[in-house]
Formats: structure tokens, C-alpha cells, sequence
């Protein structure tokens, strides 16, 4: 046990020296590391952000660019802060009282954490897909239709019936839109009406991606999307990703190094401690990155 | 199978894992207690020297044989609880009884002889109802009046218990939470002669100065008793808002729906079960305590004219029980149980409504529908 621990002690101690050239200062090589260059305009540009869930410094001092219309991973172990990242970019962190938040995020190069944002805009076109599934205790249908209809999208009920302005065309092809894109259409679409409480876990995952979907935001930030599916929607879901990213930008959190690999443009690395410790093109991370400690994460040597 | 009950009766009171002497220790306590039960019964002079054996049986036993005399007493705890409620209840239906039989359904409707075709188109308002020396007895005034009192109690207390609900739950800082949850906690135990004071002193006061001449009303004890209910409906709702899961709201906000819209379509659906039970709650306490307090000041026992009007004011069942106990008759008081009787039917099926609700709830946010 405390041999491990004196492992990755070493290793910390020797990375920056065994990966560069003596005489670069510490912040410099994390500069160096965590500097990606892309061609085109960053979609989401954040500049160091640091959180603090009270006295807890769970993410620090991190910068990176996401270009728009591409996958962008973020891998790293258990507790490192990758969620506590993703919720940054939609300001979903504002809501967790102890959250302490410091930096600047942003959207097309409007600064995010402007005082008079209007997060509601913001979380429209910044959509997410929690890591624990939350379908409201709806139907299936007013799940997908949640969003749209709170944005004035989609009129339905009495009052829209009586003004002549029922959508109710429009959302059944919304909603088959998008179960079918989050390939759980085969599944529901003969109990639509049902209570969305009653799918299971890995149904309750794709019906939330499918909701955050139906309202068409321009980034989609997803933490760990395919946790609880089977290959078959998994692979589902992978191909909807890569789809995605023809005209989204897409942002996805996940534990399995393969799927990185597979769907993803570029990977951030985040390691316990709360750091960004390395992002670059997917292919030059998973063959040859420059941290130690990011080769040893990779290969599984320590987590 | 009948060897087994032996078996099962000293698996019941000793446990599955009692000790083998712990059964005559029991079985003395046991013995102690009903003797003490009986002595108080025939010769209460006695019970509580009595009592005094029992104690010293059961410290005796603690020191021994602690985990059997421990369930013994939580037994003779939970027996003694349900037989005390369940004499109760059958000596209320029993000393109801006489007075059904005599009066029939009379009680519920016009009184006796004074039936016009059936029961059609309007109640007769002017008519006498309830007038004992003339043995005329219908509870149909009263009745009405606690129908009139508790929907006008809803109204009151219905609307501010959710918005006061909501308030702490979703708009209040912590801080505020920390400070208004315990407040209304403590105004819920105000008892409840202080709010029914309240009411006859100040709102009645002001409504007689401000807008009318006239004196109490169901107006007034329908605020009263809202009023009354409030604190226990805002505790009660504000759990069940609290308890919809974080995620969910989150879910909600993260899509781009207001603060407002995500109390609307998700906070308020989901825990619409808990709050209709905290109102029915709240206000099936507030029918059997406060009414009577606040209705005390309307001594008048006819049906109010106009049907609706509820600046008029009559007792309510509550009132009349207060009100006529003390110099009523044999066969008055015999008709009073009656009024008991339709008052526990009432608060009883409030509040198993109240229970059948919150599992409802309970229920809808596990996700078996
Ligand atoms: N609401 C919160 N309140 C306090 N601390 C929190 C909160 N959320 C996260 N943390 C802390 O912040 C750190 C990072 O958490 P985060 O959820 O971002 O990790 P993660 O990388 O997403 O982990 P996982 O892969 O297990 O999901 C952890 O140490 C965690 O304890
Ligand atoms: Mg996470």
C-alpha cells in the first residue's frame, strides 16, 4: 500500500525531468503540455479556472480551448474533477452552494461568468447529460418535449388548443427525432405515454441525451453517456456522437480509454489533484504523450 | 399445529434468541402487570401498591434478563396503546348507538315531522333544526357548517401553505432555512385557544368595524382554522418539496427552463401528493381542535341563509359538542356522541387519505407507477 503511494510519488517527482529539457520551470511545462493548437476559432475558450467546493481545491488553474464542431475527452481517474470541469461550461456549478468558483469561460467569445449572463440562454445553447441519469417523473414524451416547450418552442394543452397554436404534430416528430438518434426509438415507441421513471438505467441514460438532443443546444457536454449500456448501445451511442460533431461541438467525459480513443478528436487528461495535465490531438495523447504520468494512467500503471 | 402455539406465543413475547430462565421472569412481570390492571379495576385503593410490585419485577428483570423484559415492555407498550384507542372508538360508536336508533336518520337530515316532499330542490333554511327542549335534533346545520368552515379554511391555507412551502424550499438561502423552518415548527404548536383568541379579538373586530355589522362568521373561523393549519401545512409540504431529488431540478435548469418553470413542471408535480397531504393534514388537525375554539362565538344552530353565505354563522360539530356538553341533557348528550361519531369519521378518512397519498408519492418518484 504505502509502496504504491511512494511510487507515484517518484513519479511525480521525476516527470517533468525525465519527459524535458532541464531548466524549464514547472508552469511552463504544464503550459507546454496543455497548449493545444487547432486551426479555427475556439468554440469554448476557458482561462485559468479553479474551483473550490469549500476548502476542497478541486480544480486548478485550468486552461484549454475546445474547437467547435469536434469531439473533445476528458479522461482521468475517479475524483480528479472532470465533472466539476464539464459543469463549469454551463454554470451548473452556481448551484451547489459551497462551489467557489474563479476563472473566465468563453462561448463564442463571450465571457460566460459575466455577472449579467442570462444563464437560462446559455444553458440553452450549452445542453447536458448528467452522470447519474435524471428523467423528470413525466412521460416519456414530456420528457423529450421538456425542453422545447419550456423555451416557447412547442405550444400544447388547453390554452394553446384554444388559441389555435397546438404543436402536437411538430412534437411527435421532435420526439421521434430524437429517441431515434439516441437509439431508444425501438424500445419506447409504443408506450410514449409512460412514466420515463419506469425505463431502465441504461434506457434512463439514452432518454436523457435524447432530451438534452431535443433542444438543439450547440455544445453538448455529456458525462459518461454510455456508463450503464450494453455494447450494442453503446456503439449506438458512439456513432451518434461522431455524428454530432458535424455541427455540434461536443464535449464527453469517459472512463474507458478505448472509447476516447475511438470517438474523440482531441483528449484532456486530468489527474487527481484536480490539474489538466495534458491535451492534445487524441491520437499523439494515446501513443505518445509527454507526461509519465499520463503514459502510466493510459497503460494502467497507476490511477 | 396446536403444539406450535405455545411455541410461537413464547417466540412473540421472549424473542427468538431468549435466555432459558428469562421466561419465569417475564411470565412474573407479566402476571404483576394485569394483577396490577385488575386490582385498579376492582379495587383501585390497592393499584398502586400493586404497581409498585410490577416496577420492582420489571428492575429486577432488567438487571437479569434485559433484552426480554425489554421487548416484554415494548409489547405491553403497543397492546396497551391500540386497546386504550380501540375502547374509545367502541364506547363513542356505542354511546352513539341510542341516539341513531331514536332518531334515526333524522339526525343527519330535517328532523323528524318535519319532512316536506323528500329531499328536493332547497333545503329549508328558516326551519328549526336543533332545539332540545322541543326534542328536535338534526346535526344537518352543523355539519354544513364544518363543511363551509374547512373549504374555506383550504382556500386560506392551501395556497400560502404552498407558496410558503416553495419559499423556504427553493428560494430561501440556507441561512433563512435555518431560521424560518424551527419558526414555523413552533407556531404549529401555539395551542390552538391562542389562534381561536386571535381570530374572535382581532380579525372579528376589524371585519365588524371595517365592513359589517353583524358578529362572527364562518368567514372569520374559516381564516381562523387556515391560519391554524398553515404552519403544520408549510412543515409538512416543505419536506415533501425538499425530498424531490436535487437531480431532477438540475436536469430541469441544465435544459434551459427558468428557476420558475422547473418549480412549476417539476418541483410542484412531483411533490403534489405531499402537499395535498400536508393541507389535509393540517387541516383535518385544525377541524378537531380549533374549530371549536373559533367557532365558540357562533352559538346560532340553524342552516346558513343563503346556503353560501359565509358572512353568516352557525356552530360547527366541534362548536357544538364545546358548546352544549355542559348543560345539555341525557338525550342531548346522547346526540352529541352522534356528532362525535360523524366528526372521527371525518378527521379518521382525512387523514388515512393523507397516508394513502404520501405513498402514493412515494411511490411515483421510485418509478413504479
Ligand atoms: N457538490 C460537491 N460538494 C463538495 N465537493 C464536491 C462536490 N462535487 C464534487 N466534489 C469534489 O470535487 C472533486 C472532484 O469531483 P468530480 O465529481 O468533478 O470528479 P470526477 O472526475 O467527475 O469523478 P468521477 O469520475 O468519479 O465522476 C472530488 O474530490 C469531490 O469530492
Ligand atoms: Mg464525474
Amino acid at each position: 500500500m504505502s509502496n504504491t503511494a511512494a511510487d507515484t510519488e517518484i513519479d511525480m517527482d521525476t516527470d517533468t525531468e525525465t519527459t524535458t529539457t532541464t531548466g524549464e520551470s514547472q508552469e511552463e511545462v504544464k503550459a507546454e503540455w496543455t497548449d493545444y493548437d487547432f486551426a479555427g476559432q475556439p468554440k469554448l475558450s476557458v482561462e485559468n479556472l479553479n474551483v473550490w467546493y469549500g476548502d476542497d481545491h478541486a480544480l486548478k488553474d485550468v486552461s484549454m480551448d475546445i474547437p467547435e464542431e469536434s469531439v473533445t475527452a476528458l479522461i482521468g481517474p475517479s475524483g480528479c474533477g472532470k465533472s466539476t470541469y464539464l459543469r463549469c461550461l454551463n454554470r451548473m456549478n452556481d448551484r451547489i452552494k459551497v462551489a467557489n468558483i474563479d476563472g473566465s469561460v468563453e462561448l463564442d467569445g463571450m465571457e460566460i461568468y459575466d455577472t449579467n449572463t442570462n444563464l437560462v440562454e446559455l444553458r440553452k445553447r450549452v445542453g447536458m447529460v448528467f452522470q447519474a441519469p435524471n428523467p423528470f417523473p413525466k412521460s416519456i414524451r414530456d420528457n423529450i418535449s421538456y425542453g422545447p416547450r419550456k423555451h416557447g418552442d412547442i405550444n400544447k394543452g388547453f390554452l394553446a388548443r384554444l388559441l389555435g397554436q397546438d404543436d402536437s404534430d411538430e412534437e411527435a416528430e421532435l420526439v421521434e427525432r430524437a429517441l431515434k438518434q439516441a437509439a431508444l426509438w425501438d424500445e419506447v415507441s409504443d408506450r410514449l405515454d409512460a412514466n420515463a421513471l419506469g425505463l431502465s438505467g441504461g434506457q434512463q441514460q439514452r432518454l436523457c441525451i435524447a432530451r438534452c438532443l431535443a433542444t438543439d443546444p450547440e455544445v453538448i457536454l455529456m458525462d459518461e453517456p454510455a456508463s450503464a449500456l450494453d455494447p450494442i448501445a453503446t456503439a449506438k451511442i458512439e456513432d451518434l456522437i461522431e455524428d454530432l460533431a458535424k455541427d455540434y461541438t461536443v464535449v464527453v467525459v469517459t472512463h474507458s480509454m478505448q472509447q476516447a480513443a475511438r470517438i474523440s478528436d482531441q483528449t484532456a487528461v486530468f489527474l487527481t489533484g484536480g490539474e489538466l495535465v495534458e491535451y492534445d490531438d487524441t491520437d499523439k495523447i494515446f501513443e505518445n504523450p509527454e507526461s509519465q504520468r499520463v503514459e502510466d494512467y493510459i497503460t494502467g500503471k497507476f490511477g | 399445529m396446536l403444539e406450535r402455539v405455545p411455541a410461537t406465543a413464547r417466540k412473540t413475547i421472549l424473542g427468538d434468541d431468549s435466555e432459558d430462565g428469562s421466561l419465569l421472569v417475564v411470565a412474573i412481570a407479566g402476571l404483576t402487570l394485569v394483577a396490577t390492571i385488575l386490582t385498579f379495576l376492582f379495587t383501585p385503593a390497592y393499584a398502586l401498591p400493586m404497581l409498585a410490585v410490577f416496577v420492582a419485577v420489571t428492575a429486577v428483570g432488567w438487571v437479569t434478563y434485559q433484552a426480554e423484559i425489554a421487548r416484554l415492555l415494548t409489547l405491553v407498550a403497543t397492546v396497551s396503546t391500540v386497546l386504550t384507542v380501540g375502547f374509545i372508538t367502541a364506547f363513542l360508536f356505542s354511546s352513539a348507538f341510542p341516539a341513531f336508533v331514536e332518531h334515526g336518520l333524522g339526525l343527519l337530515i330535517i328532523p323528524e315531522g318535519q319532512w316536506f316532499f323528500g329531499l328536493d330542490a332547497v333545503l329549508p333554511v328558516d326551519e328549526s333544526y336543533w332545539n332540545p327542549s322541543n326534542d328536535v335534533y338534526s346535526l344537518l346545520p352543523m355539519m354544513w357548517a364544518t363543511v363551509i368552515v374547512t373549504v374555506i379554511a383550504i382556500a386560506v391555507a392551501g395556497p400560502l401553505g404552498l407558496f410558503g412551502a416553495l419559499f423556504i424550499s427553493e428560494v430561501a438561502s440556507d441561512r433563512m432555512r435555518e431560521f424560518i423552518k424551527p419558526g414555523v415548527e413552533i407556531l404549529a404548536g401555539i395551542p390552538s385557544i391562542v389562534y381561536g383568541f386571535i381570530g374572535f379579538q382581532v380579525l372579528n373586530g376589524f371585519i365588524q368595524t371595517s365592513f359589517l355589522d353583524e358578529g362572527a362568521s364562518f368567514l372569520i373561523a374559516g381564516i381562523v382554522v387556515g391560519i391554524m393549519a398553515l404552519p403544520t401545512v408549510v412543515s409538512v409540504g416543505e419536506d415533501s418539496l425538499s425530498s424531490v431529488p436535487s437531480s431532477m431540478k438540475d436536469g430541469s435548469v441544465a435544459i434551459g427552463a427558468t428557476q420558475w418553470q422547473t418549480m412549476k413542471s417539476i418541483s410542484i408535480p412531483a411533490a403534489f401528493s405531499g402537499i395535498s397531504a400536508a393541507i389535509i393534514l393540517g387541516i383535518g388537525r385544525a377541524v378537531g381542535e380549533t374549530m371549536a375554539v373559533a367557532a365558540i362565538m357562533a352559538a346560532g344552530v340553524g342552516l346558513a341563509n343563503p346556503l353560501f353565505d359565509v358572512f353568516d354563522a352557525s356552530a360547527t360539530l366541534t362548536s357544538l359538542i364545546a358548546t352544549q356538553y355542559g348543560s345539555a341533557s341525557e338525550s342531548t348528550i346522547d346526540v352529541l356522541f352522534v356528532a362525535g361519531v360523524i366528526l372521527f369519521v371525518i378527521v379518521g378518512t382525512m387523514s388515512v387519505a393523507s397516508q394513502y397519498i404520501e405513498q402514493q408519492m412515494k411511490k411515483k418518484l421510485k418509478g413504479q407507477q
